[in-house]
This record gives structure tokens, sequence and C-alpha cells, in this order.
């Protein structure tokens, strides 16, 4: 089976157009004035000098935005600031003619701070005498809580303790196409274009602000160029579309790779304290989990993800007892975002290291301790998760075949000085999250008979090259036995619609296959009765086991769940500390699945992504906040002779909840990779690698007992 | 710190002036009015765009005497307009020259060593500028307009930083080809395997007395562990007169690492560098060895 | 100066305008003629986003200014074969080599570089001649099957 859609196909041959390919001729410029401080006071900004250079029409600041906020729970972002709270936070937006006169104009702005005391650790946050946010007097914007089980009676059952310390790096999304917007002015109506994985959800957001000016607002989306969570709401849009507005010309902003990545967003950097108990046979029994996670200096889904990282991992496993405490504390580093993978990439890392020592303190084989005690197909778990279909043993049996099978064909021998090492790592993760809002596992199709006697299939959803164009074709074609080429499928266009929750974790596919199913039996019903030309029908779909979680998140927040092991042979040069993945193994449940080469490459790629996490990625910054390496030369995202030879495993389940039996394969892949990777370095040299990335300093350090690693 | 600037400056490159010099004289006038030689551009246009500076260039591409490549007697002169690209493809060169074949071929991906000059990479200076230490073990002088040709050893000052004086301009370098019985390798540590900048590296080339084993004469040199590359001269001493031994290689590669001189940034630490050093010089030999059993 | 510089780009000849002298061929490309196939991934020569061939070499069109190519053929995808376009975009189909799609020019460029028996030493791996192009959705893997396939 191939990948053919249409959309596919344009992609294929450089066809398809992506935002700032769709710029017209005559668009004034947008450009921002960023601050080269993490944390500072604008005193003053006199924007005179910018102002009167030819070119230069208009000029933005925090003012013309007062008390519009981005920002999902917590908005605590604005579209410029007064108060810098990062190096690169905005302060002032100018409009121009052309991109030297914008690039003069933003020079010439004048503006006076008044330094204040900065965090870029979260230590150093917490010891601030000043808040990043008058409405957070110690830096810690959210909390959460949860304890499940009789945690003191579980306790004194438990033989063995493995705990440790677990610091992950804030990373870039590093998606190859910088941000960019386009605004075209239609009568009374801004239409955004913007590549974005949530175009309704920013609608919504953006629709009573653009309003508020006399105005309306679609949002457009064409092709996108990666997003991996972070391309949502952000500044650039609303100064876009304020500037469109008061010039009523179109606009355009693309923004440099540099300041992409100065001002980005990152994966949240956090820290976790954790500790797993278990009995002297090896039945798991209690894990304790405390964390704390950089939120950089705006919340965004900071929130979300600190949650997600706090205690959702604890599933896969039948702990009797689980106490875990998170905190998300302002620092002045660059705002986090939702990065694939959410929290439990984080927090994966933490426990599948544990698990790990715990198999090797209870010389027990870490595959065979894992398939003791993960949970299974019926079981409920600790966090109120109702399992359906479960793959994991399936998935740790393959991992466990191929390792030993690789073994016995490995001629490079360990030696003194490289050393060869196997890991693995198991994952559990949801499908969408109720808990998250009302519309997660919600989703809407439409079908639209076009006059022509084409069928439009709409969709609030977007492609991220996880295959939903061509889910909703094969679904339509199929449902209404329709030819394929009679489909046309639009999607992220909320002037067409329906509303589209968004790609969020991993959920799209999922959902839209059901909804697009229900659309089509009201099409037919429709059929029956009223002429083609004039059905337009929608469909919805809503998963009906789902709950939305207490206030600890307890409950089942997903119509099915995924699981997954992975694993890899390394080979580590002592001498130096570079660590080489020599094979990679990657076994997913993922349902029944639809399109085996989507899947397979969304498998590969996340793992390159995760193994970019793993061992070369970090956002390096200085004492001052300022970013060492905003580029693709320094913050080193896995290169083609970077690729690892990557063998894709798919588990026989049929998810009775899902379409045809699938589950979901997108976010997952990159979840496993730096814990399965610390692990084979463990076995391969005998020290374990606490912190990301896994460099070749860090390594040799450890290796040394260095306690600066 | 100061509150200076207003605002980090935006990622643009400035509108360009741009000359054609057609002859050397010319090319000088616009140096003496504040233009920057172009060649390949990969370093200057990075520059012109993240800071605003240089915006007045004169491209070299229309001056013939810039782009010779040619060998007499064993010295190979390189001008100005030459590309890396250029250097790998040619095999004879290759032949002549592996260190700086080996370093070049290290240089950023194919595409930018298609645009690269080596010129251009001995005037960014970089301290962990690939081609540099290969070129210093393969004795390289370049030789700028005012006639006078200068070691790099003495051409290098410090990082971004060269004896070029105002209003000169380098023509072209030469360096001496390998002998018989020669034999030169350049390796580098980074953490990518591409697109990557050194965090040590080491060029070393070896003369072996007619026995094919004792060591005749050596030189070795050192990259991104100082404030430009530099030659290890002790090291390279410590193994003249004996065969390589791997306690001789040992013994050559601690004093490397003693001599280097090395920062520590956010690439890697000082002592991290070190190490490398050490353990670079014992991989470059040996695979100095194994270069040496495919000699004809 | 009045220097008239003519471009032979895809085939045709572009009378470069002196405003584009100093200007990057990228924008040129892009914003002049349209050929937004030619992407612009980190404008700093390390993506391959914005690859084109300069008499038959691969090179950053983010690094060059329009000035410097007098006289010089450009090739972006736009002016490759149909058959070369159509074959790669059906072995990435096949393959499943691209995802978002940002980094597929590229990859279109250097798989034609790579075909017309473009190497730097004659007996380089693809591994090492592609380095230069960044794929993040890191589909490298399916890739180098299209490339296999292609040569
Ligand atoms: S845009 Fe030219 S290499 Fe990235
Ligand atoms: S397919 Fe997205 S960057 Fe390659």
């Amino acid at each position: 089976m191939t990948l053919n859609t249409a959309d596919f196909r344009q992609r294929a041959l450089t066809n398809a157009r992506y935002t700032a390919d769709l710029i017209p001729q005559n668009a004034i410029v947008a450009g921002v004035a960023r601050s080269p401080h993490p944390h500072a006071r604008i005193k003053n900004i006199n924007t005179a000098g910018a102002l009167a250079i030819p070119g230069v029409l208009a000029v933005l600041t925090a003012e013309d935005f007062e008390g519009i906020r981005l920002g999902h729970n917590d908005s605590d972002e604005p579209v410029l600031t007064t108060v810098a709270r990062y190096v690169g936070d905005e302060i002032a937006a100018v409009a121009a003619r052309d991109q030297q006169s914008l690039l003069r104009g933003i020079e010439a702005l004048q503006i006076e701070y008044e330094i204040l005391p900065h965090a870029i650790t979260i230590d150093d946050a917490l010891d601030l005498p000043t808040s990043i946010h008058d409405s957070c007097t110690d830096n810690i914007t959210d909390r959460f809580q949860a304890a499940r089980g009789d945690w003191y009676e579980i306790e004194s059952q438990v033989d063995i303790w493995v705990d440790n310390t677990f610091e992950t790096a804030a990373v870039p999304h590093a998606y190859l196409e910088p941000r960019a917007a386009v605004v075209h002015v239609k009568d009374d109506c801004l239409e955004l274009v913007c590549g974005s994985h949530a175009p309704s959800m920013m609608a919504d957001h953006y629709r009573p602000i653009v309003a508020s000016w006399g105005s309306q607002l679609e949002i457009h989306t064409p092709a996108m160029g990666g997003s991996f969570g972070a391309k949502w709401q952000h500044s650039t849009h609303l100064i876009c579309l304020l500037f469109a507005h008061r010039l009523q010309q179109d606009v355009a902003i693309v923004l440099s790779r540099r300041d992409d990545m100065i001002a980005g967003r990152t994966r949240a950097a956090m820290r976790f304290k954790m500790r797993i108990g278990a009995t002297a046979t090896g039945k798991l029994l209690a894990k304790e989990t405390m964390l704390w996670s950089d939120n950089g200096a705006y919340s965004l889904h900071g929130p979300a993800v600190m949650r997600a990282a706090t205690f959702r991992a604890d599933s896969l496993y039948r702990f009797a007892a689980t106490r875990s405490e998170g905190q998300l504390i302002y620092t002045n580093n660059i705002p986090s975002e939702c990065f694939r993978g959410l929290g439990i990439t984080q927090s994966t890392f933490a426990q599948e290291q544990l698990i790990d020592e715990l198999a090797k303190r209870l010389n027990i084989d870490p595959i065979k301790l894992r398939k003791m005690n993960t949970v299974c197909e019926g079981e409920t778990t600790i966090h109120g998760w109702q399992v359906g279909s479960c793959g994991i043993v399936d998935c740790l049996d393959s991992i466990s075949n191929r390792i030993n099978q690789y073994r016995r064909n490995q001629t490079s021998a360990t030696n003194n000085r490289y050393r060869i090492g196997y890991g693995v790592a198991a994952f559990i993760h949801c499908i969408g999250n109720r808990g998250y809002d009302q519309h997660f596992d919600r989703a809407y199709v439409k079908l639209t008979a076009m006059p022509d006697g084409r069928i439009r299939i709409s969709s609030g959803e977007v492609e991220l090259g996880c295959g939903t164009v061509e889910v909703l074709i094969k679904t339509v074609s199929h449902e209404l036995a329709i030819d394929p080429q009679q489909l046309d499928v639009v999607l992220g266009d909320t002037a067409i619609g329906p509303h589209g929750m968004g790609s969020f974790a991993s959920r799209t596919s999922f959902f839209v296959a059901f909804a697009a199913e229900d659309a089509c039996r009201r099409f037919n019903q429709m059929a029956q009765h009223e002429l083609l030309q004039n059905i337009e029908v929608t469909g919805i779909y809503q998963p009906d086991n789902v709950v939305v979680p207490d206030e600890s998140g307890y409950g089942n927040i997903s119509a099915a769940y995924t699981f997954g092991t992975h694993g890899c042979c390394v080979r580590v040069d002592s001498y130096t500390g570079k660590v080489s993945v020599e094979q990679y193994w990657a076994a997913h449940d993922a349902g029944k699945i639809v399109d085996i080469n989507a899947a397979e490459g969304q498998v590969i790629g996340g793992v390159m992504q995760g193994l970019g996490y793993a061992l070369t990625e970090c956002t390096a910054v200085d004492d001052n906040g300022q970013l060492l390496n905003p580029g693709y030369l320094d913050n080193r995202v896995p290169t083609f002779a970077d690729a690892v030879p990557v063998d894709v495993i798919f588990a026989d389940t049929f998810e009775n909840s899902g379409p045809a039996g699938a589950k979901t394969i997108a976010e997952q892949p990159i979840i496993p990779v730096a814990a399965c990777v610390a692990n084979a370095v463990h076995d391969a040299i005998g020290v374990r690698l606490n912190r990301l990335p896994i460099n070749p300093e860090r390594v040799w350090r450890t290796l040394n007992h260095d306690t600066n690693s | 710190m100061g509150s200076s600037a207003s605002t980090i400056r935006p990622t643009q490159l400035p509108d360009l002036e741009l000359f054609w010099p057609t002859h050397i004289d010319e090319l000088i006038e616009h140096i003496k009015g504040g233009a920057k030689l172009l060649a390949g551009g990969t370093d200057l246009l990075l520059q012109a765009r993240n800071q605003g500076q240089p915006q007045k260039l004169a491209w070299i591409g229309n001056i013939e005497s810039m782009h010779n490549f040619a060998e007499q007697d064993e010295q190979w002169q390189v001008g100005a307009g030459i590309s890396l690209g250029k250097l790998i493809s040619n095999a004879a060169f290759r032949r002549a020259a592996p260190a700086i074949v080996d370093a070049a071929q290290l240089v950023g991906s194919v595409q930018i060593r298609n645009q690269a000059t080596l010129l251009g990479n001995i005037c960014s200076a970089s301290p962990a500028g690939d081609t540099l230490p290969a070129l210093l073990v393969h004795e390289a002088e370049v030789e700028t307009a005012k006639s006078h040709s200068l070691l790099l050893d003495d051409f290098l000052i410090a990082p971004g930083q060269t004896a070029l004086a105002p209003g000169d301009i380098l023509l072209s370098v030469s360096l001496r080809g390998l002998r018989a019985n020669e034999i030169s390798c350049y390796y580098r540590h980074t953490e990518r395997k591409a697109l990557d900048l050194a965090v040590a590296s080491v060029a070393i080339r070896l003369s072996f007395e007619d026995d094919g084993c004792t060591i005749a004469a050596a030189r070795i040199a050192l990259g991104a562990v100082g404030p430009t590359a530099m030659l290890a001269k002790q090291a390279a001493e410590s193994l003249v007169g004996q065969p390589l031994t791997k306690k001789s290689i040992a013994n050559c590669a601690t004093i490397a690492a003693e001599i280097c001189n090395p920062i520590s940034d956010f690439r890697a630490s000082a002592d991290y560098r070190r190490l490398l050093i050490r353990v670079l010089v014992g991989d470059v030999i040996n695979q100095i060895e194994k270069r040496v059993q495919l000699l004809p | 100066m009045n220097t008239r510089l003519i471009l032979h780009i895809n085939g045709n000849e572009h009378s470069l305008p002196d405003a584009w002298h100093g200007r990057r061929l990228l924008d040129y490309l892009r914003h002049e003629l349209s050929l937004m196939s030619v992407k612009e991934g980190c404008g700093e020569g390390d993506c391959g986003a914005c690859t084109v061939l300069v008499d038959g070499e691969p090179m950053c069109s983010c690094l060059l200014l329009g000035g410097v190519l007098a006289n010089r053929s450009i090739v972006t995808v736009e002016g490759l074969s149909d058959d070369h376009r159509q074959r790669f975009a059906q072995l990435c189909e096949q393959h499943g080599g691209l995802q978002c799609g940002f980094c597929t020019s590229g990859f279109t460029m250097m798989s034609a570089w790579l075909a017309e028996g473009g190497s730097e030493t004659g007996q380089n791996s693809s591994d090492k001649l592609l380095a230069g192009n960044i794929c993040r959705c890191g589909v490298y893997q399916q890739l180098k099957k299209v490339i296999a396939d292609l040569l």
C-alpha cells in the first residue's frame, strides 16, 4: 500500500505551498523588536526615530494590545510586553514597505530598560528576590499532586527501593519551516494564513480580539513544514492582524531561523526525583515522583505538560501505590510548549531507567521484569485508565527476540576501548485527553456536495504528515461508494469549518475516521430524500467511555491507549565518551495498522528526533540568558549521516473502540528513545546517565566519576 | 551588563554593494575603499546577515590570476578563488595533501564545499577551522598582494584575526605536497557525524626513513585547543628517530595534550579538549599507519 | 556601474536587475521569479532546503549573491525534467520519503545531482553527500531507499 494521496503527491512534487510561498507581492512586511535582556522592565520606548524612516509605516507597542493575552489555561503571555521575561521577548513591532526599511526601523527604536534580576535555572528562580510575573510571587505558577493507594501500607511491603535524580534539557522543535504568517484583508474580514496544528482553537482565541477591533477573522492553513507541537498561538499572528487592520493592507512576517530559535518554543527542561519500590521477587509496588518543570517565561501548555509528566507514565505498570507532586516554575528562559510526547517523553526517561536499575539490582532480565508488571487488556490502571487492547507483552517479546538475534550475529565484540551495550524502554500513551479540553476527544467532519458533483470533505483538523487526508479519503470513498478521484479534502480552514481541536496528543486520525463515518451515515440518509446538490452534513464523533478526570487526574481520559517497547545497541567509545547507536528496534502497539508506510514513517521519524533529544540537542544558554546555539549548526539535530537503522515492528492488536481496529501512531515513537539509549549506555559502561543530552563529554565525566557531569 | 542595544538585531542581510574588479590593483582600490574581498562568501554573508557588516564586497570571480591551482616541484599553489570542492575532486591533490582533503571534506556540506574557499577558511581564522591544522602540517605559506609570503603559523594571530595588513589581500596559499615515504591525515572530534564544528582536531604528517618504519620527520598541528590552530613541535619531535611504538605514540599524545591551550565554552570544557587531543593523536597515527600500508 | 548580468535560470535567460546584484539568489528566485520550490529553512547554509544546481553543482542559494552568477546556469526543481520529478515523487510515495515536505525540494535537487553522477571524489557514500540536507521529520532511512532505487 502506498501513501498515494493528492496532498502527498503535491508535496512530493514540491508543488505544495507553505505560508511564506503565499505572500502577495505588495504585502507590508512586519518585524519584531526583541529584548536583549533576560529580565527587564521597559521604562520607555521612543518610536519617533523609527517612524521617521522612509518606508516605515507603523509601530506597535504593548499599549496596542492592552489586556490581550496568549495561552491556554493560564493566559499570561502578552503580545508585546512591558516587562521582558526572556532574551528575545517581543517588545515592539514595526511594519514597513520592504525588508530594508523594516530592519532600519527596528534598529531605530529606542528602548530604555530597567534591568531586573533574572533566573536561568529552576533553582535560581526559586531563590529569585523578584517575581517574573506579578501574579506569581514565588515563581511557582502551578502545582499538582496525586496520590493513589494506601502509601504507608504498601511502603511497608517494599523490599527494595531504587531512586535517582534525572534532568532533561530544553530543546527546540526545530521544524524545518520557520514561523511565518500572512494576513489578507478581505472587506471586513481578516484572513490569517499560517501553518498550525490547531487552527480552530487559535481562531476561538483570536476571534473575540479581532472582533473588538470591529473585524472578522478566518484562518487558513496551507502546507506546514513541521510543528511537533509548537505552531499554535503566537504573538506574530496578532501583530500581523493588527497591522493589517490598521493599514488595511496585506501584511506578512517570516522569522529567520535564528529568530525562530531565539523566540520560538522549547520542550520543557525537567528535573525528577523519583523512586520505585518492589518486592524481592520483582513485583512493583510503589512509585514516588517529585517533579520541577522549567516553564520558561510564559505558560502556554506548560501546566498540561507538567501534569502529564508528573504521573501519567505510572499507568504502564501495576503499582499498588503512587505519590506524585509537580511544580511548574517560571524562569527567564524561552517559553516551553508541548512537544511530541508531551511531558511523557521526559518522565519516561526517568521511570524506564529506574526500572532498568531495579532489574539489574534484582538480577532479573529487564524485559522479564517489565512483563511481570505491565498492565493488561481489560484492567483499570492506578490512575483510572481503562485499558482496551494492549500489545505491550508482544512488543516486549519482539524486542527481546530482535536483540537476542542481533547479539548472536554481532561480530564487533566489546574491547578495551569500545564497549557494546543493549537497552530497552517501554511506554504507555493516551489518545486525546478530555481533561484538557472538552473538544479534545470530539471531532467533526463535514461533507458537502459541490455544484460540480464532487464531494468536499472538510475538517478543522490538519495534516501533519501522519496521513489524515488518507484516512478521510479512504473512509469516505468506502462508505459512500464513490471514486476517490471525486473527493476533495479541505483541512484547517476556519471559513469552511467545521471546528477541530487540532493535532494534539496523537488524536487526529483516530477521531477523524469515526467522525467521517458518522458524516457518511448522515449523508447516505439524506441522499434518500434530498437532491444530491443540497446535501451538506457534519458528522461527529465522541467516545462514550471517556470522562473528565478529577482534580488529581484520576479517570479514563482516553478512548484507547497505545503501548510500545524500544531496544537499541550502542557502542560507547570509553576514551572519549562518544555514543554511537548501531541498531535500533521499535515495537509499537498502535492497534490495527491502516497504512503501514505512514505508520513506519512516523516511527522512524520519531526515533530520529528522539535520538537527537537523547544524544546531541539542547538549548545552550549563558549566565545572561543569551542563547548560544540558535541554529542547526550548533543545536545538533540529526543529519542524514547520523541516521541509524531502525527496525519497526507492529504488535498485532485490534482496538474495539478504534476505527477499523486502529489506535494511533504519531507522538509515541519519540517517548522511550532517551531512556532506551541511557539504559544501553549503562549496559555498555556500567554508569548511569541521568542527564540529557548524553553527549560525549558528559559520558566521559560520568565514567570518570566526575561530579560536574 | 549595560543596556546599550535596544533590541536584538533582526537576522537580515542588508542590501550589499557589490564590485566586480577584473584585476588585482582594482580589487585593492575597493578594499582600500572599505570593501571586503568576496570569494565563496559562506562566512562573509553570514557575518553580514547576523551583524549588518560588511556592506561592500568586491568579488574576485573575474580576476583570473586568483584562480590558479597548480603544482610545481611538489609545491601546490591554491588561489583565493579555489573552492574546497575543487581541491577534493582533484585526484592528484588528494594524493599530495591527504590531510587537507580529509579536513576539506569535513567542512559544512557538499553545497558549502562547492562555495567555500580554502583561503576563506584561512581568513576566517577560526580556532576550529578544519583545514588550518592540515595546512600547517603541509607547511603552508600565504601570499599577500604586498608580495611577501608568510608562514601560515605566523599569519594566524587570534580568533578571527590574521596578520593581514589593512588594505592588503590574500592572493594564494602554497603548500608542500607529500614526498615519497610521507603520509598525512586529519581527524576531528564532533558530536554529530557531519555538519559540525571541531571540538578538537589533529593533523599529522609523518616522513619515514627508507626502512619504512623509522620516523625521519614529523609535523603535528592541533585545532580548537588554542586561540589559533597551532603546531605541536615538541610532540612531533618526540617521534623522530625511532619506529612508532605504542609507547612512543602515547608519549607523543601526552606531550600534545600538555602543550595545547584550550578554553572552556558551551561546546566543551578545557580538560575534555585536552583529553580529546590525547586520543586523537593516537587515532591519527593509527590511521597513518593504515595509509602507509596502502602506499604503492 | 552599468553591468548587465545575465543568469541562465532553468534554461531561460534573465537579466538580473541592478537592485538584485547585492541580494541573495534565494530571494531573487522566490520573489522575482516565483520559483517557490526553493525553500528557506535556515538562511545559514546548514539545512539544504534552498539547494540549487549552479553549473551542475549543488549550492546553497541562501549564501549566494545574485551578482556573482553572471553567465552561469542555475537549476531549481522547476527546471528539472518532468521525468525526474515524477520518478522522485513516486519513489517518495513508495518509501515514505517525506512527511511535512519542506525538505523535499532540497533532496530532489540532490537526487538530480546524484543521478547525473554527482560525487566529490567518485566514491562518496550518499550519507556524507546528503548530510547538508536536514529533514527534521527524520525520514532519512526512507530517503536512503529512495536514492538507492533512483540510482
Ligand atoms: S536555507 Fe540555505 S541552507 Fe538552509
Ligand atoms: S519531511 Fe519534514 S523536514 Fe523532511
